[in-house]
C-alpha cells in the first residue's frame, strides 16, 4: 500500500463570485459551497470564515476536516461517510494546508469544546493557527436531533473534498509518500499503535469506513487507511475528549512512527479498540487487541493511546497488562490527566498496573481567561457563562474546551509537571 | 477512597460496584461486582417482584461477605 | 525606610510554655509578642519583619473541633491585618502538625497571604495538607529549632516576595502533590515513541505521570455475628430526596448527607432522586432501591438476618478530589461511631 500525498498551502481565504485559488490565498463562492453542504435536514446553511490572529470566537464545536480528494477516483473520498466504499490509504490525495473545514452546532452539546482564533488560542492549540470555514447550519422545522449530527457530520466531509478539488490545477508546494515497504528495517525494534477509540453511544463516537465501533470487537488496519479518510471523528457530546478527524488526517504517532520508519524502529502496525462499558467487553477486546499486536504485527512496543473520559483508562490498564504480562510486548501510554479537578497528582490514575511505568502526560487542568472577542460563529454559548452575558464575551474557561489543547492521541505539546 | 478510609479505620465495609478494576486498583477488601453500572442492586429484565427477590439475595450475599475475612 | 511586615505566630501550649499534655486542653491565648520559637523566628525575620502576635492553643483543644477552632484563629489572626503567617514547627508532634496544616490551609484560603510551616516527614499533618499549603522539611526534634526557623523565615519571605521555585529538591518543602500544566519542546506523540525506545533499550526514562504506590490495607475483622451488627447503607451514586433540598453537587463533593429511612419500607421513585452526572441514572430513577437496597434490607433486618440503621449516608463521587473524598469518608467514619454502626454496605457505580 502506498499512498502520495500532494499539499498545496493555503495563506488567505476570502469570498468571491467563484472559487479559485490565486497563488495561495483560497477564493470560496458562498453560494456554491453552501449548496454543497445543504441537506434536506438543515433549515438554512450559512458558511463563515474565521482566519488565524484575529479576535474570532468559534462555538460549539463540531467535527474539524483537512480539506482532502482522492485524485484518482474522488468517488471514493471518505468512503463509507460520503463517497463509495473503497480502501482508502492508496493512490494520491490532494490536500490542502492551513484551511480546514469547521462545524458549528446548533444544538445544544452536553461537553462543548471552541476555537478562540486570536494568539493566546493559538497558544493553546494549533487549530487556532488555521483557516476556518465554518459550516453553520440550523436544524430545520422537527427534524430530530440525530439526523441534523448525521447530516452536519457529512456536510462537512462533502465539503472537505469539494474545496480540495478547486485546487485540482494547482503545482503542489510539498509532497509526502507513506509506504511499510522499505529495506534496512532488519534488527529494528517493531513497534505497534493501539488506539482505543470511544464509540459510547450516538454521537460520542467515531466511524471506520462509514460505521461506529459500538458493537466491534479489535481490527488491525493500515495506517494509510487513517491518513487517507478511513477514520472519521463523530463525537459531539463530548466534543474535546476526543480528536477531530483533522488529526486522524494527521495522526501525530501514526507520523512519527513513519519518520522513524527504517531509522530507529519498524513500525508495525495499528490495531483500532473500542472501549465498551462493560468490565466483561473491557477485558475482552483488550485481550483480543494484545493478541493481534503480539501474533499478527509481531510487535517488540507498543504505543496506546485512548480516548473519553475515566473509565477509558481501565481498558488501557488492561492492554498494558496484556501486552507485558502474557506477551512480553513493552508499552508506552499517553493519558491527559483530568480526572482531578484541582490536579492531585494522586486522583488521576483510575487503574493499577505494575507495567504501566512509562506514561506520557498531555496535560492537566488549567483555567484560561478569555478576553471579549469581536465575533463569535455559532449561537450556542458556552458553558461556563460569559461575563456580560454575550457570545463573545470575557469568559474564563477549563482549557479542556479548548478543543484540541490537550489531544489524547498527543497532538498537543502539553504535558505535565509534579510539583 | 470511601472504602479505604473506612478500612484504614477498622470498620468492615463491602464495596459493591461495577467498575472493580478500579476499586481494585486502590487495594479495597471485600470487593464484590454488580451486573451493571446502571442497576447496582437491580435486573430490570425480569419483573419487579422477582427483580426485589433477587435484590434481597444479593445483598444477603453482601452482607455475609462481611462475616468473611 | 518601609513599615516592618506583620507576622502573626501559632504554637502549641508545650512551645508556648504553659506545660505538656496536662495542659493539652488549653484554649486559645494571644500574647502581642514572640514567644517561645517565635523568639528564634523573629531573630531569622530580621530587621524587615515583627512579630506582632503569637497565638498559643493546647493540642487537644483544636484536635477536638478542628474546623470550629481553625476558623475561630482564623479570625483572631485576620484582626492583626498580618503580612505573613506562621505556625510551628511541629517536628514530629501528630496533633499539631495537624492543627499548623489546619491553620494554615484556612490562613492561605481566607487571607491569601505566605502561611508557612514545618513537620517532620511522618507527622500526619503532612499527609493531609501537603497538597493544600508549603509545608516545609523539619527534623523530628527541637534541638534544631534555630535551623527549623531560619528555614521557614527565609521561605516565607520568598514566597511574599515571589521569588520561590516551584522546586521541593531545592526549596525544601515537600512534593505539593500536584500536577501543574507545562508547554514541552516536543510533542506528547514523540515523548511517547522516544520514552518506548529507551524502555526497548533498556535505556532509563522517567514517567511523565506516576503510578500512585498504595500501601496495603488490612481487612477490617470481620463481623461475627450479623443478627446483632447494625449495618448502614452508604452510596456514591448521590441519591437524594426529590427536589435535593440539600443541593446536593453532581460531582467534585465536598461533603455527604444523611437521610432518614424511619418507618419506609421502601425507597419510591416519587420521593427520590439521583444527581450523580457520570452514569445514566434512568434505572435508578425507575426503581431508587437499585443504588440504595432499602427494601432489602427492611426484609432482612425484619427475618432478624442483620439490624439496620434508620438512615443510609449519601454523596456524589464524580470526579471528587482526593482530599475531598478523604474527608468525606471521614466525616461518614465519625458518623458511623457515634452511631453505634458496626458494618457499611458502600453501593458504588
Amino acid at each position: 500500500m502506498k499512498l502520495k500525498r500532494l499539499y498545496v498551502d493555503i495563506d488567505g481565504v476570502v469570498f468571491d463570485s467563484r472559487s479559485f485559488i490565486d497563488g495561495h490565498t483560497l477564493h470560496i463562492s458562498k453560494e456554491e459551497l453552501e449548496a454543497v453542504a445543504g441537506d434536506k435536514a438543515f433549515s438554512t446553511v450559512e458558511l463563515f470564515v474565521a482566519a488565524p490572529g484575529t479576535r474570532c470566537r468559534i462555538l460549539n464545536m463540531g467535527d474539524i476536516v483537512q480539506p482532502t480528494l482522492k485524485l484518482e477516483d474522488e468517488d471514493a473520498t471518505f468512503p463509507g461517510v460520503v463517497g463509495r466504499m473503497k480502501t482508502a490509504g492508496r493512490g494520491t490525495s490532494l490536500m490542502l494546508r492551513n484551511v480546514v473545514i469547521s462545524e458549528t452546532a446548533e444544538v445544544k452539546i452536553q461537553l462543548p469544546s471552541l476555537v478562540e482564533m486570536t494568539e493566546l488560542g493559538a497558544a493553546h492549540t494549533d487549530f487556532a493557527k488555521y483557516f476556518h470555514i465554518v459550516i453553520d447550519a440550523f436544524p430545520a422545522e422537527g427534524v430530530p436531533r440525530e439526523d441534523y449530527l448525521t447530516a452536519l457530520h457529512k456536510a462537512s466531509k462533502k465539503l472537505a473534498k469539494h474545496v480540495a478539488a478547486i485546487a485540482k490545477d494547482c503545482a503542489p508546494d510539498d509532497t509526502e509518500e507513506f509506504t511499510l515497504e522499505r529495506e534496512g528495517l532488519d534488527g529494528l525494534p517493531r513497534v505497534a499503535y493501539l488506539a482505543d477509540v470511544f464509540c459510547h453511544a450516538p454521537f460520542v463516537e467515531m466511524t471506520l469506513y462509514g460505521e461506529s465501533m459500538a458493537a466491534a470487537m479489535p481490527v488491525i488496519i493500515h495506517p494509510n487507511e487513517i491518513l487517507d479518510g478511513a477514520v472519521t471523528n463523530k463525537d459531539y457530546d463530548n466534543s474535546s475528549n476526543a480528536d477531530p478527524t483533522y488529526v486522524w488526517q494527521n495522526h501525530p504517532i501514526i507520523l512519527e512512527l513513519y519518520r522513524r520508519h527504517g531509522v530507529d524502529l519498524n513500525f508495525a502496525g495499528v490495531v483500532l479498540s473500542n472501549i465498551h462499558h462493560t468490565v466483561e467487553w473491557k477485558q475482552r477486546n483488550a485481550t483480543m487487541a494484545a493478541a493481534m499486536i503480539h501474533n499478527q504485527l509481531r510487535a517488540d512496543g507498543c504505543i496506546i493511546t485512548k480516548e473519553g473520559g475515566g473509565h477509558p483508562q481501565v481498558d488501557v490498564g488492561f492492554a498494558t497488562d496484556v501486552l507485558e504480562g502474557e506477551f512480553g510486548v513493552r508499552t508506552t501510554l499517553i493519558l491527559a490527566e483530568f480526572l482531578s479537578p484541582n490536579n492531585d497528582a494522586r486522583g488521576q490514575l483510575l487503574f493499577k498496573s505494575k507495567y504501566a511505568d512509562a506514561i506520557v502526560s498531555t496535560g492537566c487542568f488549567d483555567m484560561v481567561d478569555l478576553p471579549a472577542a469581536d465575533t463569535a460563529i455559532g449561537h450556542i454559548p458556552t458553558l461556563m457563562p460569559t461575563k456580560d452575558g454575550t457570545l463573545a464575551g470575557p469568559v474564563t474557561i477549563n482549557n479542556r474546551s479548548m478543543q484540541g489543547c490537550e489531544s489524547q492521541m498527543g497532538w498537543t505539546r502539553f504535558g505535565s509537571l509534579k510539583f | 477512597m470511601i472504602t479505604r478510609e473506612f478500612e484504614k479505620a477498622g470498620i468492615p465495609i463491602v464495596q459493591w460496584c461495577n467498575m472493580t478494576p478500579v476499586a481494585e486498583s486502590i487495594g479495597v477488601n471485600r470487593l464484590m461486582e454488580s451486573k451493571s453500572i446502571k442497576y447496582p442492586f437491580g435486573n430490570p429484565d425480569v419483573p419487579p417482584e422477582q427483580e426485589k427477590l433477587e435484590r434481597v439475595q444479593m445483598l444477603k450475599k453482601a452482607l455475609t461477605r462481611l462475616t468473611q475475612p | 525606610m518601609a513599615e516592618k511586615l506583620r507576622v502573626v505566630h501559632y504554637i502549641n501550649q508545650f512551645f508556648g510554655q504553659l506545660g505538656g499534655e496536662d495542659a493539652a486542653s488549653t484554649g486559645i491565648r494571644t500574647e502581642t509578642k514572640p514567644v517561645g520559637p517565635g523568639l528564634s523566628l523573629q531573630a531569622a525575620l530580621g530587621e524587615r519583619a515583627e512579630i506582632v502576635a503569637t497565638i498559643i492553643c493546647g493540642d487537644n483543644y483544636i484536635a477536638e473541633q478542628l474546623e470550629k477552632v481553625t476558623d475561630e484563629i482564623v479570625e483572631i489572626i485576620r484582626g492583626y491585618n498580618p503580612d505573613m503567617f506562621f505556625a510551628g514547627p511541629a517536628f514530629n508532634a501528630g496533633r499539631y502538625g495537624v492543627a499548623c496544616g489546619s491553620i494554615c490551609a484556612a490562613v492561605k484560603k481566607k487571607l491569601a497571604i505566605p502561611a508557612v510551616t514545618a513537620m517532620y516527614a511522618e507527622n500526619p499533618g503532612k499527609e493531609i495538607y501537603a497538597t493544600d499549603i508549603f509545608i516545609l522539611k523539619a527534623g523530628d526534634n527541637a534541638r534544631k529549632m534555630a535551623d527549623e526557623t531560619r528555614k521557614m523565615a527565609q521561605f516565607a519571605y520568598k514566597l511574599h516576595d515571589g521569588t520561590l521555585e516551584r522546586d521541593p529538591e531545592k526549596e525544601g518543602f515537600y512534593e505539593r502533590g500536584w500536577m501543574v500544566l507545562k508547554k514541552h519542546e516536543d510533542m506528547a506523540s514523540k515523548r511517547a515513541v522516544d520514552m518506548l525506545l529507551d524502555k526497548l533499550h533498556g535505556r532509563p526514562f522517567k514517567t511523565e505521570i506516576p503510578m500512585p504506590t498504595e500501601e496495603k490495607v488490612d481487612a477490617p475483622a470481620p463481623i461475627k455475628d450479623l443478627s446483632a451488627a447494625t449495618v448502614a447503607l452508604i452510596t456514591d451514586g448521590a441519591l437524594c430526596p426529590q427536589g435535593n433540598p440539600d443541593g446536593m453537587r453532581t460531582g467534585n463533593s465536598t461533603t455527604f448527607f444523611v437521610y432518614s429511612v424511619e418507618g419506609k419500607d421502601t425507597l419510591t421513585k416519587e420521593e427520590y432522586t439521583c444527581v450523580h452526572g457520570g452514569f445514566d441514572t434512568s434505572f435508578v430513577l425507575q426503581d431508587p432501591n437499585r443504588l440504595v437496597p432499602l427494601d432489602a434490607l427492611r426484609i432482612l433486618s425484619g427475618e432478624g438476618f442483620v439490624k439496620m440503621h434508620e438512615a443510609f449516608l449519601s454523596t456524589s463521587g464524580l470526579t471528587t478530589p482526593v482530599t475531598s473524598s478523604v474527608s468525606i469518608a471521614k466525616g461518614m467514619i465519625d458518623y458511623v461511631r457515634s452511631h453505634s454502626i458496626d458494618a457499611a454496605i458502600l453501593t458504588s457505580t
